[in-house]
């Protein structure tokens, strides 16, 4: 029987991409000197779920990759073999190629079935080197391995584990990973479980086992078994080893490493056609197992551990092993759908992200965040309706208004918070890039990351990455030096290249820093001349740093694979204007660069102070807004006979006469009847001269652009309450306008 | 019968070429009559109050909450410099797709659906106006009457209207 799975690739394209990222993240933080069993048992999994989901796609090429990479990783994780970097290379690299492969099997490139070979043949050498373990050694010295034997205990459940049959499930094949295997395991009438296991292990390891999910020190070594009963039979067929992953097994795993991050996908993925399963499978009541149907003929027995609502089918037929493999664990996990939380059940913090998230189309989120914007506009339409009334006879209605506008307020905040990621999904990435790069250039890189709990919309995120790679990328290349160089130079051997992210205003800031040899100016101007771009001695540093944003344009003495062919930086810039950023440059020739990219926040319905000029009405982002105050003839202070400064405290602003900048026709010019409002941008402060404040509202973005052009002075239009369109200001240009109009001055 | 075909626009060409009638929404600006391929007229609403645009040339007179997109109104009538510009609840705004983009522009009147085909249409000789000939697409004649078919899309989007960024031509 064949079930078409091709509609739930997609499902498992994206888990397998989430479980890749996951995965090298954890390996690039992977401390060797003093190695987290957690963060290890967290790698494996991943790759583990990645096998099994594969394994059921059929996907084998990524099972088989999958398949050496988690003997590898199982192998440390249980201390057999220490984590050396050549493990941690190979395992990333083996990430790379798994990347590629589930690239091929969407139908970008093509799967190079030859560095799936070599991938393979690099992980088998690295755990089979290693005959030896090293920490099973200091074990076998403290208590002994016993022969073959049979012990029976018992435990008390830690109460807090939801999802009992997962954590059984686990055990067995912890259990069956520690070379022998769980006979039975059942809840008794007294609350505890009783457990039988046979194999040649030691009582310790089993105890440590059974820690992971008992009450501390409930577990209890009773009787050893001298006679397995016949019910204890039907087990017999458990594999020795159930780590010792076969198609098989990732034929049935698909169920659990799905759960991890959504339960519902792979669910639904066997609800969608379920599978008419035999009478006896029935008993699990879930449809999905007759996926695993034992073999016709197979006898369906009720083990012991019915109770617990368990059924366990007995895998009678030695000739279907892969049945038999499947099936004893299938049933024990069959009760519960989160079994992977069993997985580990000290390492909440991954299970718990990936448990409580659901995938959701962006389009979807963009249709509420446009409704929700709606929605604010017709508040506003409404507050400014009911502010025409009587407060006292519409008291209710006012009230009604009011904590609308509070609800409103806060559905607004959750939806965006909804295509809201932090800088940390992007900044993520870098470490490898870094550290891959590095090596190739032999260059000793520290890589320090700041903000990457800033916020930033989903669209932006997904656009920024490239740029930003692109920027680190140079900045390893271009600017750090290698460590003789540096040292030569008195800088400490290691460079530093620095990422941070923060808000400033409106605006994302994301800069991409390195302590390297900075620009050279004679460089630049030279290749410039050569390239025939018009270019003099008396440019601006800022003017010639800006010609390496020309297409073609590199400095780089030699082309390496990295960079140096002079694509990328024309692009980075384009890329970051379409998105209606910019990037500054600053630096200091061996001193280091600074690439500062600054992207607005365009979906943002910004918290603004609407201020009148005259008939028109502005809206000023909040977030810029110092304060206002209106001046005294004492305060503004004239130079050159036009009063252009105003003093506020102990610091002289210029004042900016919005009229004058938007040679508007009304309002008034007299400095003492206005009002000012003191606006602050990138350190600039400006005294920005209205003839009123109007009020504080909510606004929604509406874009200018979409159906006319950028205007000056302006960054967006939103609809206000009566149903006009406002002007945003864009207090960043207006404060350079304000900088520009005193150097022309003076 | 091939020149007409080529000053037609290029989406009609199939109904031309057939000798089919094509849809004109025209329109009085002052005295004279112009006519615009109706598919690119969205709606036709009455003169809003529009929001000013800072810097913006005259004949801009701002931007308008249509529906919650912000849509800028040109004045035909001061970019061409016909008719009396002034603004009353008569005064008529038509509302364009072009390009994807919606424009409105602000007419005397909205005059006409009228179907015209090919043999009433001809090409219109080379003069200076304040309409560049580039946008006029053909000339139209019903009885006495004079129809100046402008090619909307053109116009709006080009460089002349300053209404977008990078223009046409």
């Amino acid at each position: 029987m064949t079930m078409d799975l091709s509609q739930f690739y997609q499902v498992f394209f994206e888990e397998a991409a989430e479980h890749l990222s996951n995965m090298e993240q954890m390996l690039l933080d992977i401390n060797l000197d003093s190695l987290d069993d957690e963060e290890m048992n967290a790698i494996f999994r991943a790759a583990h779920s990645i096998k099994g989901s594969a394994g059921t796609f059929g996907f084998n090429d990524l099972a088989q990759v999958t398949h050496e990479l988690e003997t590898l990783l199982d192998r440390v994780r249980k201390h057999e073999v220490l984590m050396t970097p050549a493990m941690v290379n190979a395992s990333l690299e083996a990430g790379d190629l798994l990347r590629d492969l589930v690239a091929a099997h969407r139908g970008i490139g093509e799967a190079d079935l030859q560095r799936v070979a070599q991938v393979c043949a690099a992980l088998k050498s690295l755990y089979s080197d290693v005959v030896e373990p090293a920490r099973a050694c200091e074990r076998t010295e403290s208590v002994p391995l016993s022969a073959v034997s049979t012990l029976r205990f018992s435990f008390l459940l830690l109460s807090d584990h939801a999802d009992v049959a997962g954590v059984i499930e686990n055990l067995a094949r912890e259990a069956g990973a520690l070379g022998g295997r769980l006979l039975d395991l059942s809840l008794g009438a007294d609350g505890r479980w009783h457990g039988v296991f046979e194999g040649s292990v030691d009582v310790e390891a089993l105890r440590d086992l059974v820690d992971f999910i008992a009450v501390t020190d409930s577990f209890v070594l009773t009787a050893p078994v001298t006679d397995a009963d016949d019910a204890y039979g039907l087990f017999d067929a458990l594999p020795e080893t159930l780590s010792d992953g076969d198609n098989a097994w990732g034929l049935f795993d698909a169920a659990l490493p799905d759960t991890a991050s959504t339960a519902d996908d792979s669910y639904g993925l066997f609800d969608a056609e379920p599978v008419a399963p035999t009478s006896g499978n029935s008993q699990t009541g879930d449809p999905s197992y007759g996926f695993f149907d034992p073999p016709a003929g197979q006898a369906v027995v009720d083990a012991p551990g019915a109770d617990a609502g368990l059924s366990i089918v007995s895998p009678a037929a030695a000739t279907r092993e892969e049945c038999a493999v499947n099936a004893p664990v299938e049933a024990l996990i069959a009760p519960s759908i989160e079994a992977p939380k069993a997985a580990a059940p000290r390492s909440a913090k991954p299970a718990a992200v990936a448990d409580t998230s659901i995938r959701v189309g962006v389009d979807k989120v963009d249709q509420i965040i446009n409704l929700v914007g709606e929605l604010v506009i017709t508040q506003a339409m409404l507050m400014s309706a009911a502010s025409k009334l009587d407060p006292v006879e519409f008291e209710r209605l006012m009230s009604g208004v009011q904590q609308l506008e509070r609800n409103t307020r806060d559905l607004q905040e959750s939806v965006m918070s909804i295509r809201m990621l932090p800088m940390s999904t992007v900044f993520s990435r870098f470490p490898r890039v870094v550290r891959d790069l590095s090596q190739k250039l032999g260059k000793k890189v520290r890589l320090v990351l700041a903000g990457e709990s800033t916020e930033l919309d989903k669209g932006l995120i997904e656009r920024i990455a490239d740029p930003l790679t692109h920027l680190v990328r140079n900045s390893l290349d271009h600017g750090v030096e290698t460590p003789e160089v540096r040292v030569a130079r008195g800088k400490p051997e290691e460079g530093t290249i620095t990422l941070k992210a923060s808000h400033q205003g409106g605006n994302i800031v994301i800069e991409v820093g390195d302590d390297g040899a900075g620009l050279s100016r004679e460089r630049i101007l030279s290749k410039a001349r050569e390239r025939g771009l018009a270019v003099s001695d008396s440019m601006t540093d800022q003017d010639v740093w800006a010609l390496i944003f020309e297409p073609g344009f590199s400095t780089a003495d030699q082309v390496t694979e990295v960079s140096g062919r002079g694509v990328g930086m024309d692009v980075v810039k384009r890329n970051i204007s379409a998105m209606g950023g910019r990037v500054d440059i600053d630096s200091m020739t061996g001193v280091g660069t600074r690439m500062t990219v600054r992207l607005p926040l365009t979906l943002a319905i910004l918290d603004g102070m609407s201020v009148a000029v005259g008939d028109e009405t502005y809206i000023i982002p909040l977030n810029y807004v110092v304060e206002s105050l209106q001046p005294g003839a004492d305060m503004i202070k004239s130079i050159g006979g036009v009063p252009r400064l105003v003093q506020v405290r102990n610091e002289f602003l210029n004042i900016l006469t919005l009229r004058d900048a938007f040679g508007l026709a009304g309002g008034t010019t007299d400095l003492e009847r206005g009002i000012l409002v003191v606006l602050e941008s990138d350190g600039d402060k400006i005294a920005l001269f209205v003839d009123a404040l109007v009020g504080q509202h909510q606004v929604v973005i509406k874009s200018l652009e979409a159906n006319y052009r950028k205007v000056v002075g302006i960054s967006g239009a939103t609809i206000m309450g009566d149903g006009h369109v406002g002007l945003i200001l864009d207090v960043q240009a207006l404060v350079e306008t304000a900088r520009v109009g005193m150097a022309v001055a003076a | 019968m091939t020149q007409l075909a080529r000053t037609a626009h290029p989406k009609q060409n199939g109904t031309v070429d057939g000798g089919y009638a094509q849809e004109f929404l025209t329109f009085t600006l002052g005295g004279e009559e112009y006519a615009i391929d109706i598919l690119k007229v969205q709606e036709i609403r009455g003169y809003d109050a529009v929001t000013g645009i800072a810097h913006a040339p005259p004949f801009i007179k701002g931007v308008i909450n249509l529906r919650g997109i912000i849509v800028p109104i040109v004045d035909l009538r001061i970019k061409f410099g016909v008719g009396v510009v002034e603004y009353t609840p008569f005064t008529v705004t038509i509302i364009l797709n072009v390009g994807g983009r919606v424009v409105g522009i602000v007419v005397d009147a909205v005059s006409d659906v009228l179907s015209l085909d090919p043999a009433q249409l001809c090409e219109p000789p080379e003069f200076a106006s304040s309409l560049d000939t580039r946008y006029i697409q053909s000339l139209g004649s019903i009885d006495d009457r004079m129809l100046i078919v402008v090619d909307i899309e053109k116009l709006m989007l080009s460089a002349d209207m300053a209404l977008v960024e990078n223009p046409l031509h």
